[in-house]
């Protein structure tokens, strides 16, 4: 579905292979350039009750507020935080609840994230991924320093831990260790991906790139085929995918592209230049053996009218009628 | 991909040219051609008759050594430059020959399966190390020093780390439109621009058409470990304040402030 900001959205989101309920949660609004990930932790109906928790929350108050998106983004996440909280708080069985999510608004030419914990946001541009919001975790804070590589990282045991939630303690919007705020421009040539670490945590981001990068127009395929490719990889975790194209976002390897460069490729003024070029030395060797070719034997066999050299001026030619008769005098001015 | 071939070799039995010669061949049955480049097989896993693994076990390291130096001249063989006279050849872009590793991983085996007659060798090549994690561990939440588990254990015990990470030579630290950013140097060319639907650069940089699409290129001399720079925008690079040469390639110190056309600095720095 084409937007009228012109994005193109695509929305997945899987259990997995191995986990008999999917914690996650994944909604996009396309008209209010809303996106949202949320990965739900307590387990089985409590995670999901938080994730669903911070989903209704959060677009419930973006929807309400007015004012600088940034504030906005900040007292939505806040206000599902404290609601996820009390919710805990009230009901034995949803004790201990809470979520890791990161909110993407799109607005004018920017785009706006708030992000606590481990899911992540990528920006795609220009054939590179790259990952814009941190992880709030001990291995993801080393991995952010340049400390240890992506690799690393993804096979690092405390790959799963966490410091900070949604839900866990009652926050106010603006406590410093609790929601990180981004604003960046929104280039109609880029792409953003929102995931949980699902995808993440199986999938390098150049995997990620590989199948970004086949990108012709459909967002939705683009967030299935990831999700398909992290059930491959492995599959053991609930996967969540949001897909936003720009309205100029163009995959490098889609087939659009691949047809674009094939009629680039074939530009006869190049071609013929180059080709000109490449045999100019052997074009002006050939003309110049031509020529001492056609010298040799001009030499040879053209040689001048035998004889009557002299004579010629005694004769005079003279046109005749084609009507002159047989016998008939021919007259002929002196 | 498994490249799998035999060879019988002379009546004398098996010797080092043999062995090194039927490496080569393997290497160029199993090359994978891509758009730029054609990728060669590095890991190579080669069975021997008992027998045969016995009497040369001794001078193995030995083979390998010389092994690895004929893999290596190939390779520059079928990267050499074609020669200015030869039309035919120039007109066609030549591809790169090159190695998903860092280095050819050669190791032998006695064949344990008896498939291997005394004198033969049998070669399995791989383009790659097949690393796919398998991950295992709980999700935990650590709170106020307190960690809590909040998710089930998921299956796998123990982490096979089949390969050491990348071999990291440097870090370039910088801040474009999509906020701070640490890019690890893991490989020996770095191109570094905006970047382009039809060009790649491998740091692609989020900023705007200030800085070219490809503004500078990275080097690193394998033999020093050394860094070198060459400008190719149209704007100007400067290191350290100082401005280069378009199309130059001059020496990178081990730490500098790249700027790139007077829009973004970037923090490189050598990693011992």
């Amino acid at each position: 579905m084409k937007t009228p900001a012109g994005w193109r959205c695509g929305v997945a989101t899987d259990p997995g292979r191995q986990r008999p309920t999917n914690e996650d949660r994944a909604y996009a609004d396309e008209r209010a350039g809303i996106f949202l990930i949320v990965d739900g932790l307590g387990g089985h109906a409590a995670g999901e009750k938080a994730a669903e928790t911070a989903v209704e929350t959060v677009t419930e108050r973006l929807s309400q507020d007015d004012g600088p998106v940034e504030d906005r983004v900040r007292d939505a996440i806040a206000a599902a935080n404290n609601r996820i909280f009390d919710l805990a708080s009230d009901n034995k069985e949803w004790h201990g609840m809470a979520c890791v999510l990161t909110l993407a608004v799109a607005h004018d030419d920017k785009v706006t994230v708030g992000h606590v914990g481990d899911s992540r946001m990528y920006l795609i541009w220009n054939g590179s991924v790259r990952k814009v919001t941190s992880d709030h975790s001990p291995v993801g804070e080393k991995e952010d320093q340049g400390e240890i590589t992506e690799q690393e990282a993804m096979l690092h045991p405390r790959r799963h831990e966490v410091f900070r939630n949604v839900g866990s303690m009652y926050r106010e919007a603006d406590d410093e260790q609790f929601i990180e705020i981004r604003s960046f421009p929104f280039r109609p040539a880029a792409a953003l991906l929102l995931c949980s670490d699902g995808l993440s945590d199986v999938m390098t981001s150049s995997e990620i790139n590989e199948v970004v990068e086949r990108y012709d127009g459909d967002a939705e395929r683009v967030a299935l085929e990831l999700v398909d490719a992290a059930n491959e990889a492995s599959g053991k975790d609930n996967i969540s995918v949001v897909f936003v194209a720009g309205p100029d976002f163009l995959g490098t390897q889609s087939k659009t592209m691949e047809d674009a460069r094939t009629r680039h490729a074939i530009t006869r003024i190049s071609r013929h230049s180059r080709l000109l070029l490449s045999h100019l030395p052997w074009l002006i060797v050939g003309i110049l053996l031509g020529m001492l070719l056609w010298a040799a034997i001009a030499r040879i066999t053209i040689r001048p009218f035998p004889g009557r050299r002299g004579e010629g001026d005694s004769f005079r030619s003279v046109p005749i009628d084609a009507g002159v008769e047989e016998r008939s005098v021919i007259r002929v001015a002196p | 991909m498994s490249a799998r071939n035999s060879e019988n070799p002379a009546e004398e039995g098996l010797n080092g040219p043999v062995i090194i010669e039927e490496l080569l061949r393997n290497m160029e049955l199993g090359q994978f051609e891509m758009n730029y480049s054609v990728l060669l097989p590095c890991i190579f896993s080669l069975y021997l008759h008992p027998d045969d693994y016995a009497r040369l076990s001794v001078v193995l390291d030995l083979i390998i050594e010389d092994s690895k130096r004929a893999l290596r001249a190939r390779v520059s063989q079928l990267n050499a430059k074609p020669s200015i006279w030869s039309l035919r050849r120039r007109r066609r872009p030549s591809k790169e020959y090159k190695i998903a590793l860092r280095d050819w991983v050669i190791k032998f085996f006695p064949d344990a399966e008896g498939s291997v007659p005394l004198g033969q060798i049998e070669v399995h090549s791989d383009l790659n190390e097949d690393v796919k994690p398998d991950f295992r561990g709980t999700k935990t939440t650590l709170m106020d020093g307190d960690s809590s588990i909040t998710s089930e254990l998921t299956n796998g015990v123990g982490i096979e780390t089949r390969r050491a990470a990348e071999k990291v030579y440097g870090e370039i630290r910088y801040d474009d439109d999509s906020g701070p950013q640490v890019y690890l140097v893991t490989q020996d060319f770095v191109r570094i621009g905006r970047g382009g639907d039809d060009l790649s650069v491998d740091l692609a940089l989020y900023t705007n058409d200030e800085v070219s699409r490809e503004q500078l290129v990275l080097r690193r001399d394998p033999a020093t470990g050394r860094f070198w720079i060459t400008d190719k925008s149209t704007n100007g690079t400067c290191i350290d304040g100082k401005r280069l040469k378009k199309g130059m390639e001059e020496p990178l110190p081990d730490r500098a402030q790249i700027g790139l056309s007077a829009v973004l600095t970037l923090d490189f720095e050598v990693r011992p």
